[in-house]
């Protein structure tokens, strides 16, 4: 059995029903910091939670509501996918769940008119491998005179927001850097120090623990005299699977890859490559990130061929890894989102921004027939299809 | 003509009958006095040298274009693909920029086709936006008919033409036709044509939704005839065609220039007229936006039950991260049973009036404080509060009767409208009835006078008696409310219970916006 590295205070608790006990990092004390069960250290403060305390059947339940959406499924045969949004009850610190961190940058006017521009503002940016180490500011205070500059010329794009998939552990070099000519993006260098996430979470490694932890773990079967029991629903066993394993409910993304892992278990199947397994398919190591498109357009590894939101454009790693996206900021824009602008990106484009995991299908083959267990007689040549 | 166009053309006249006007068609108020058009067939259109002289001192792209490709008997050569063109390279932006859009009109569900270029950019695309309205006897699109908009920089507003196809089948051009006005000047008759999209939200009833998402409320309310002509094929070509989803940055873009242009005017020399009608969109609906729920999801954005412009404004005041609600995430309904009803097109607090109302706010013209004292005021009724209009209108009566006239004419000669807004504003904050007047303020101690219901048979005898202590309350108070009225749409009979609601809200609207949207199922308006 293996475990997640855990990066919230939400999850500092013992998951007893499912006869594990972790220990966990916790949002609650200093950044960092690793609390035990039971500590009132690690309670939410002041009852104000970043992350949403819904019952994690019903978490499941909205989950697989977002993921069979008509015009938009979350499982193809040859990708699984989710948006950039987090979900609802996802907030501040603990916003970029998805594999997918984003921040604004906006390229300020000077405060006094006359005086020179600050540099550009970076803006919701995470800072550290969990959301104990918080975020800088979200938005900014205007002055007289940056209002009225930016009023001069209001669909002027002064900034970006930047929505990235680069995983925390990656060390892929952006072209152009060793030769001290990085690209930009609104004045700020595209460096791993900014550009790649930083939540432990949103890494190469948690994606193949997450794998191969769903795809080895027994999840709890549903009562088979019981049509209406939701644990005989793929998806449904799946992401409470992911909730036994990783307390995950809030992400779409965890509830996303766990039941497909689980359904290729469940539907024996194997990589054809003797050096590989499913972990690395789906997340090899060595790749930037999973790659972001929209929900439509979408071309794995061609940025020039592939479609983004209104607005948008991949910004030049070097290999066309489809990872960081920038979306314009208009001076209108920060003028009447100042306060938040994070928060502005985030319901501006999140929700168009779609991470794409691709499925080497080829690479798959299945013996539905030689699988066991109760859910063997739905399997199909690509379980990885999680279907409703 | 076909059997169903004669079927949609009998739903136009009873769709005209019921919600008065389609956007298509005739202003909703009638003649205008004045006014030369019937429909979009207006009688002022002329030579060259007239349509020149119409045009003088517009700065817009469409303008520009016209003056080069105008013929001296004031016809445009081709159809809309030469429109297209032309505009294109005004904009520098080729025919690989160009997208359309759909959406179904509320005249008898007839399509409207709407083009941009330079698609991929909100603020270069907001520049320009042309639309293909009305179909022909065969029910295809009419490709010598287009409606053309165009952004003035200078002026800080949008230009209107029309080209129509004359009985020689030539287009011929109309500078600033009047009718437009009717649905995007709307029930204020504001002067100038403003950006409208019903639903700025997925699923975008009514409008084509692919690629990338599923439409709702349109495939099965577009003709087939329409579907499968050739004009329409060619219009909504695969490369061509576009989701709503990629329209919509670029009407927030176009929303984005008019409410930034207008909060402008608060630099302009004091003006107690200009000043109330710039102040208007934070007590009255300009216009109304819709959301619908996601196909049969339960998902519904929360506008429909929360003033959509209270979230930015509480996070302005700091509460960013306080309560969901904030977030603005969607509500969560119980699905629908199969077979029932999926609840589409509820109207909700338009999208235009809150970035023109924030914008002010944003600007420091008004305090976010100013604007929540205003919003909280029958806050269950985040759209068509009659209370809050009502408010607005009693105050602009007694200012345009001289209520404010010493104050402003002890302002300083070179005062502005924002300088006239805070005495506007402590005056609209009055109720007044026979002469006695209750300030409208919150009692020490609280942020906001809340109340929810106006129309709450407690409420009107407390209000008709002055007694407003009681609605004190903070903007935590507020924001817990608001919070509790949310979680409530998770109930199990919320659903149902809702459905009258927009009912109650949709009567109001077809009865007053011109834009409202054809329900598919008749909405027994009392």
């Amino acid at each position: 059995m293996f475990f997640r590295a855990k990066p919230s205070p939400f999850f500092c608790l013992a998951f007893a029903g499912a006869g594990m006990v972790a220990v966990l990092g916790c949002g609650a004390g200093d950044p960092g910091e690793v609390c035990a069960e039971g500590d009132p250290a690690c309670e939410c403060a002041g009852g104000h939670c970043d992350l949403p305390d819904t019952p994690d059947g019903e978490a499941c339940t909205l989950r697989r509501a977002e993921a069979y959406t008509d015009s938009r499924p979350a499982y193809g045969a040859d990708f699984l996918r989710w948006s950039c949004a987090n979900v609802e009850g996802v907030t501040e610190e603990d916003l970029g769940q998805e594999y997918c961190e984003f921040f604004a940058i906006a390229d300020l006017p000077p405060e006094y008119a006359g005086d020179e521009s600050p540099e550009p503002a970076i803006l919701g940016r995470n800072l550290g491998p969990d959301s104990s180490f918080g975020t800088t500011d979200t938005g900014t205070t205007l002055s007289p005179d940056q209002i009225a500059a930016l009023e001069d010329a209001p669909e002027a794009v002064i900034g970006a927001c930047v929505f990235s998939s680069w995983n925390s552990d990656e060390e892929a070099p952006v072209a152009g850097c060793a030769e001290g000519a990085c690209p930009e993006v609104a004045g700020v260098e595209v460096t791993a120090d900014v550009f790649r996430d930083t939540f432990d979470k949103n890494s190469t490694e948690a994606a193949q623990l997450l794998v191969s932890d769903c795809l080895l773990t027994l999840p709890e079967d549903g009562d088979p005299q019981n049509g209406r029991d939701p644990l005989n629903d793929d998806f449904y066993r799946g992401c409470m699977l992911n909730v036994a394993i990783n307390d995950t409910s809030f992400s779409k993304a965890d509830s996303t890859i766990c039941p497909a892992a689980m359904r290729l278990g469940e539907c024996a199947c194997y990589v054809d490559d003797p050096d590989l397994d499913f972990a690395e398919v789906i997340s090899p190591a060595g790749r930037r990130g999973f790659p972001m498109g929209t929900w439509s357009g979408f071309v794995l590894g061609d940025e020039a061929a592939t479609e983004l939101p209104v607005g948008c454009a991949y910004v030049a790693l070097g290999d066309d890894s489809q990872t960081v996206v920038a979306c314009d900021l208009t001076a209108g824009d920060v003028l009447d989102h100042a306060s938040d602008l994070k928060g502005f990106c985030h319901d501006q484009y999140a929700d168009s921004l779609v991470i794409h995991v691709p499925i080497p299908g080829d690479l798959i083959t299945c013996y539905g027939d030689e699988a066991e267990g109760p859910y063997a007689a739905s399997c199909t040549q690509t379980p990885w299809v999680v279907t409703p | 003509m076909g059997g169903d166009t004669v079927t949609r053309l009998a739903l136009a006249l009873v769709a005209l009958a019921t919600v008065c006007a389609g956007c298509a068609g005739d202003t909703p108020y009638g003649p205008d006095p004045g006014d030369d058009c019937t429909g979009d067939r207006c009688a002022s259109t002329g030579s060259r040298a007239e349509i020149l002289a119409a045009m003088d001192g517009f700065a817009d792209p469409v303008s520009t274009y016209l003056r080069g490709a105008v013929t001296e008997s004031g016809t445009l050569p081709g159809d809309y693909n030469d429109v297209l063109s032309g505009i294109g390279e005004i904009l520098g932006c080729d025919a690989s920029t160009e997208k359309s859009f759909v959406v179904l009109q509320n005249l008898a569900f007839i399509p409207k086709i709407i083009f941009t270029r330079c698609s991929q950019s909100a603020q270069l695309g907001s520049r320009f936006f042309m639309a293909v309205p009305d179909i022909d006897e065969a029910g295809d699109m009419n490709p010598k008919l287009v409606h053309l908009i165009g952004w003035d920089e200078n002026a800080g507003i949008y230009r209107r033409y029309i080209a129509r196809a004359d009985e020689g089948g030539q287009m011929r051009v109309n500078v600033s036709p009047k009718f437009c006005l009717g649905c995007h000047g709307g029930p204020y008759k504001l002067g100038t044509w403003v950006p409208l999209m019903n639903e700025m939200v997925e699923p975008w009833s009514e409008w084509n939704a692919q690629p990338g998402f599923g439409s709702q409320l349109f495939d099965e309310f577009l003709a087939p005839e329409t579907r499968d002509g050739p004009v329409y094929r060619a219009m909504t070509a695969p490369g061509r065609l576009d989701s709503a989803a990629d329209l919509e940055p670029l009407v927030r873009a176009a929303m984005s220039r008019v409410a930034g242009a207008r909060a402008r005017e608060r630099e302009h020399a004091a003006d107690v007229h200009r000043a109330l009608d710039l102040i208007r969109p934070l007590y009255c609906d300009e216009h109304v936006s819709f959301v619908s729920e996601l196909h049969r999801t339960g998902e519904l954005p929360q506008d429909a039950v929360i003033d959509g412009g209270l979230p930015r404004l509480f996070a302005m005041l700091g509460y960013r991260g306080t309560w969901p609600w904030v977030r603005g995430d969607a509500l969560r309904l119980v699905p629908p049973a199969p077979g029932a009803e999926t609840l589409t097109l509820v109207p909700v607090r338009g999208q235009l009036p809150i970035e023109k109302a924030l914008a002010l706010v944003a600007r420091g013209a008004l305090s976010p404080a100013q604007a929540v004292r205003v919003r909280a005021l029958d806050y269950a009724h985040p759209v068509g509060s009659g209370f809050r209009c009502q408010l607005y209108a009693d105050g602009r009566a007694r200012i345009e009767a001289g209520a404010i006239d010493d104050e402003v004419a002890a302002l300083p000669a070179d005062a502005t409208i924002a300088s006239v807004l805070p005495i506007i504003y402590d005056e609209i904050m009055v109720l007044d009835r026979d002469g006695v007047r209750t300030p409208l303020s919150p009692p020490d101690g609280a942020d906001i006078l809340a109340i929810a219901d106006s129309t709450d048979p407690d409420t009107v005898a407390a209000l008709a008696a002055g007694q407003i202590s009681g609605f004190g309350a903070s903007f935590e108070e507020l924001g817990d409310d608001l919070q509790a009225r949310v979680d409530a749409t998770a109930e199990a009979g919320f659903r149902d219970g809702f459905f009258a609601v927009r009912r109650d809200r949709a009567c109001r609207v077809m009865d007053r916006y011109p834009t409202a949207p054809l329900y598919p199922a008749p909405m027994a308006c009392p």
